[in-house]
């Protein structure tokens, strides 16, 4: 009779224990991380008895929560690459956006500069002309420098993303120390699992993950070690290290992960750190996107400013006077950064040599390990070693750079070597004279009217090879004379020195003294004079200024191993779009790709742990009518009990 | 199999989410009339498309400069038909100063006539273009390439000639020396000298045979290097006709290229559209369905 109440009382609160689980879950249906949890119901330990083992009823063992491991890993693992490829695209997704407007992309500024350029071709002798090519030249710097500033932006935007990242990863490695500890406690009190614990752990777990990737080592007493990147260490049991940021030691425009332990930071190698998550992507955007697209940028702007620089030096300007610079190039470009960690006395100062094709997009780090030095490309990742200091210049003058060295370095210092980065923010119109724009060549040729053959020779022009600087007596007057039908003699006037004498004559073959070559053709008479001076009064000259404008079409930049420029400025632009197209398409598809692979796994994970309304529905009636039943028992075992008080 | 509820509500958003944004994108390119919004979209045809603009840009330019060469071309030629029209008039005053007949007032009057044909020569070498720059002074535009000395004229200008860029492969002169043109100083191809001698004759009261024959050789001389140089400006002039149809040519190809590769397809992207907006539409409805389902809606 006793049995019968009991049995009843059991069932009841069995059903009851069933409800409220299902409750909990009905509740939780939003909850981030919530495993759907099950009471898992057994039969009391049966009363044995003459007639055999009769039933006792049923308790519920435990409450568990339905958890995979498997399938929460594979969901997180996805989870980490998703948000790594999310934050590539959404950071790459700016340059790119950046480069294709097409109002604010930089071909429409290279194309309106040249076609000013064209304009001074056309008018040598026009101010408004030559006006115009400043403020064209002043638009195209402009452009470059805006186009620098976005760069910049979003590099010193990933200094701010990855300072909230360490704050955030730092709060998160705390928050699971502290619930493995909660976890150890509050299974020491009855051996259950803590399933809602759990459940915040995992959640918190999975947040990082989506931070960094992070790897999960499940110790015997509950806890958690975990360990991020390529297994750096963040939590061990209730133990969290702190993470922070330092100044990268060679570029002191970036910021780089250390361990912040004691007081002391500990750099973590950003490499160590790109396997997944969006500090990964951050991290991963800067090394092999953000440099390369920047310095492509800077190279166009410095090869630019040098090969219109060059040219403009080759000719002769409105005043009479030989050309200079049209473009100033500040002294930052290249730039050299010391490593904070540097001991030695050396001083590493560069500049550029000039020769607009060699520049690469590459950055250089140079090491001195007490002996030679060693220089690392960034974008190849190639190092060479075992160099002298003059081989390391050697070497470095083959990338556009003229590097000198002075002072003694110590074993272990290091620079970085940027030759092109802030090459867009460097270039500006270095004159604001509109004359000094060198519409003309600095020579003319022509025959004595004298002259009784019918040989005729060239207007001049000046060489390009091995010049600017010009030679210094380009502008000396020198005399041609023949001495016969095919011998000439050659003189300086201008120093009163002979040059040459008895040259044999080709008819049309270049003639090439002091920096300039003529060419005369046709048969002269003996006695017959050319004359190469200076062009003074040459105002409507505009041979250099048809040679500026054609340096748009020339290829001028990226040198092939042969050492043949391969590409015009707007082609180099036209890769650096590409480049930056390809990578941005890329990480838009890894990232679809990702978010599909996510999805499933999410789907296979919530397939047996989510919460689905209808099923704890269905659940609620089924443990209604239990517990309506165990309550029915409990009736009639009242019952029961009257009718044997009711037996007198 | 279970399907979780949030899980059923988090993939309907996903895809309404997407259809919308890909709706977006198809409507941002009906409305820019872009097929590349970024280079993105078509990294290559990003690309392409900015190489073939500068090639545009470059062509462009070549048109420019054909314009400006032809109106320096034209104002040369208008110049030398002047000059020859000059040397024409002067040629028939010299055969009329031949006529041993003339009175001393008829040889004073042709005398006249032709120092008004030498002055009109001399100015006429001393042009000037529209910006006030001498059209026959070389690269020397400031300075007055003509003077004379007793009679004859001096350059003072150089041989330069300027030159535009007006195709890839081909620059055109745009511009004749004084001295390729009135051959000044150069002992029977001069035009002054040869006018100021038979003024002299004139003016001495005999003309010979010689002063007669010596001028109008000098005259034809002087005449048929004019025609030579009008020639081959003449020549240039159809050159730049040519060039610039070619040029022309070239520019509609690369604006063809240009469009191809970053101009949408209207009748593509408008059915895309139509496509998009009724998958976005059906995309909504069934989420609204699905989630009208409910067991609890029958639990009262």
């Amino acid at each position: 009779m006793g049995s019968l109440l009991g049995i009843g009382v059991s069932a009841i609160s069995t059903a009851q224990l069933n409800m409220l689980t299902t409750e909990h879950n009905i509740s939780n249906v939003n909850t981030r991380g919530f495993h759907r949890q099950e009471a898992i119901q057994t039969t009391n330990i049966p009363t044995s008895s003459g007639a055999g083992f009769v039933g006792s009823g049923s308790h519920v063992q435990t409450v568990r929560r339905m958890y995979g491991q498997f399938l929460d890993d594979q969901v997180s693992s996805a989870s980490a690459q998703a948000q790594f490829y999310d934050t590539y695209h959404a950071e790459i997704k700016q340059i790119d956006d950046l480069l294709a407007d097409p109002n604010t992309g930089l071909s429409p500024a290279v194309q309106s500069f040249f076609s000013s350029v064209n304009a001074v071709a056309n008018s040598p002798t026009s101010v408004a002309a030559r006006q115009s090519m400043l403020s064209g030249g002043e638009t195209l710097t402009a452009r470059f420098q805006s186009l620098f500033t976005r760069f910049d932006e979003i590099r010193s935007g990933i200094n701010t993303q990855l300072d909230s990242q360490v704050t955030a990863i730092n709060s998160y490695a705390l928050q699971v120390a502290d619930l493995n500890q909660k976890i150890i406690d509050a299974q020491s009190i009855n051996n259950q699992p803590p399933n809602d614990l759990l459940d915040q752990r995992d959640q918190i777990i999975s947040k990082l993950n989506d931070l960094v990737k992070t790897a999960v080592v499940k110790q015997s007493d509950g806890t958690y070690n975990l360990f991020i990147g390529t297994g750096q260490s963040l939590v061990t049991g209730t133990t969290a290290f702190s993470l922070a940021l330092q100044n990268d030691p060679n570029d002191p425009s970036q910021k780089n992960i250390a361990y912040a332990i004691g007081g002391a930071l500990i750099p973590i190698p950003s490499a160590n750190l790109q396997t997944g998550g969006s500090l990964g992507g951050l991290l991963a955007f800067r090394n092999n996107s953000l440099d390369s697209a920047q310095n492509a940028l800077g190279r166009v702007a410095l090869g630019l400013a040098q090969t219109v620089n060059k040219q403009n030096q080759l000719g002769q300007d409105l005043n009479g006077a030989l050309g200079g610079n049209f473009f100033a190039i500040a002294s930052t470009s290249p730039t050299i950064f010391n490593n904070s960690n540097n001991t030695g006395s050396a001083s590493l100062t560069s500049s550029l040599n000039g020769n607009a094709g060699t520049l690469t997009t590459s950055n250089f780090q140079v090491l001195y390990n007490g002996t030679n030095y060693s220089i690392t490309d960034s974008a190849t990742n190639t190092t060479t070693s075992g160099l002298t200091g003059p081989q390391l210049i050697t070497q470095l003058g083959t990338v556009g750079v003229t590097l000198s060295i002075s002072g003694s370095p110590s074993a272990g210092d290091q620079w970085l070597i940027l030759p092109t980065r802030y090459g867009a923010r460097d270039i500006s119109v270095g004159i604001t004279d509109p004359n000094k724009i060198a519409a003309a060549a600095p020579i003319r040729a022509a025959a004595t009217t004298s002259n009784t053959g019918a040989a005729t020779i060239d207007l001049g022009s000046v060489n390009t090879t091995s010049q600017p600087p010009l030679n210094a007596n380009i502008q000396n007057q020198v005399s041609i004379t023949f001495t016969g039908a095919t011998t000439y003699n050659v003189s300086d006037v201008t120093l009163g020195s002979t040059l040459a004498t008895g040259v044999a004559y080709t008819s049309g073959n270049a003639i090439t003294y002091n920096g300039w070559t003529v060419h005369i053709t046709g048969t002269p008479a003996i006695g017959d004079t050319f004359t190469v001076s200076s062009n003074s009064g040459g105002t409507g000259d505009n041979r250099n200024a048809v040679a500026l404008a054609a340096l748009q079409n020339n290829n001028s930049l990226a040198n092939n191993s042969a050492g043949v420029p391969t590409t015009t400025y707007q082609g180099a632009y036209a890769q650096l779009v590409s480049s930056v197209g390809n990578t941005t398409r890329q990480m838009q598809l890894n990232s679809t790709a990702q978010q599909t692979l996510l999805d499933n796994a999410t789907q296979t994970q919530q397939q047996l742990s989510g919460v689905n309304l209808d099923e704890e529905a269905a659940n609620l009636l089924r443990f209604q009518q239990a517990y309506q039943a165990a309550a029915k028992m409990i009736q009639i075992g009242s019952t029961l009990f009257d009718t044997i008080l009711a037996i007198r | 199999m279970r399907i979780s509820t949030s899980m059923l509500y988090d993939l309907g958003v996903s895809s309404i989410n997407n259809q919308m944004s890909q709706l977006l994108k198809t409507q941002q390119q009906v409305a820019t009339g872009r097929r590349i919004l970024t280079p993105e979209d078509d990294p290559v045809g990003a690309a392409t498309a900015l190489e073939n603009e500068k090639s545009l840009g470059v062509v462009s330019q070549y048109v420019n400069n054909i314009g400006s060469a032809r109106s320096s071309l034209s104002l040369e030629e208008a110049v030398l038909s002047n000059v020859g029209q000059v040397l024409q008039n002067a040629r028939q005053d010299v055969v009329n100063g031949g006529n041993p007949t003339l009175s001393a007032a008829n040889k004073t009057a042709l005398a006249t006539s032709l120092r008004s044909a030498y002055d009109q020569l001399f100015s006429l070498a001393n042009s000037r273009d529209g910006q006030g720059n001498y059209m026959f002074s070389g690269f020397k535009a400031g300075t007055q390439p003509f003077t004379q000395s007793t009679g004859a004229g001096v350059y003072v200008g150089d041989s330069g000639q300027n030159k535009l860029q007006i195709s890839a492969s081909r620059q055109i002169s745009i511009s004749d020396s004084g001295q390729e043109v009135f051959k000044p100083g150069v002992t029977g191809s001069d035009p002054f000298a040869t006018i100021e001698n038979f003024i002299s004759a004139l003016n001495s009261g005999t003309v010979t045979s010689a002063n007669l024959t010596t001028a109008l050789t000098g005259i034809d001389t002087a005449l048929n290097n004019v025609l030579r140089v009008r020639t081959a400006v003449g020549t240039r002039q159809s050159e730049l006709d040519s060039t610039e149809i070619a040029n022309q040519d070239s520019a509609t190809q690369y604006q063809a290229i240009i469009s191809q590769l970053r101009d949408v397809d209207y009748t593509k992207a408008i059915s895309d559209l139509t496509r998009q907006q009724t998958g976005l539409q059906a995309a909504q409805k069934s989420f609204v369905t699905v989630q009208g389902l409910s067991l609890f809606n029958y639990l009262r």
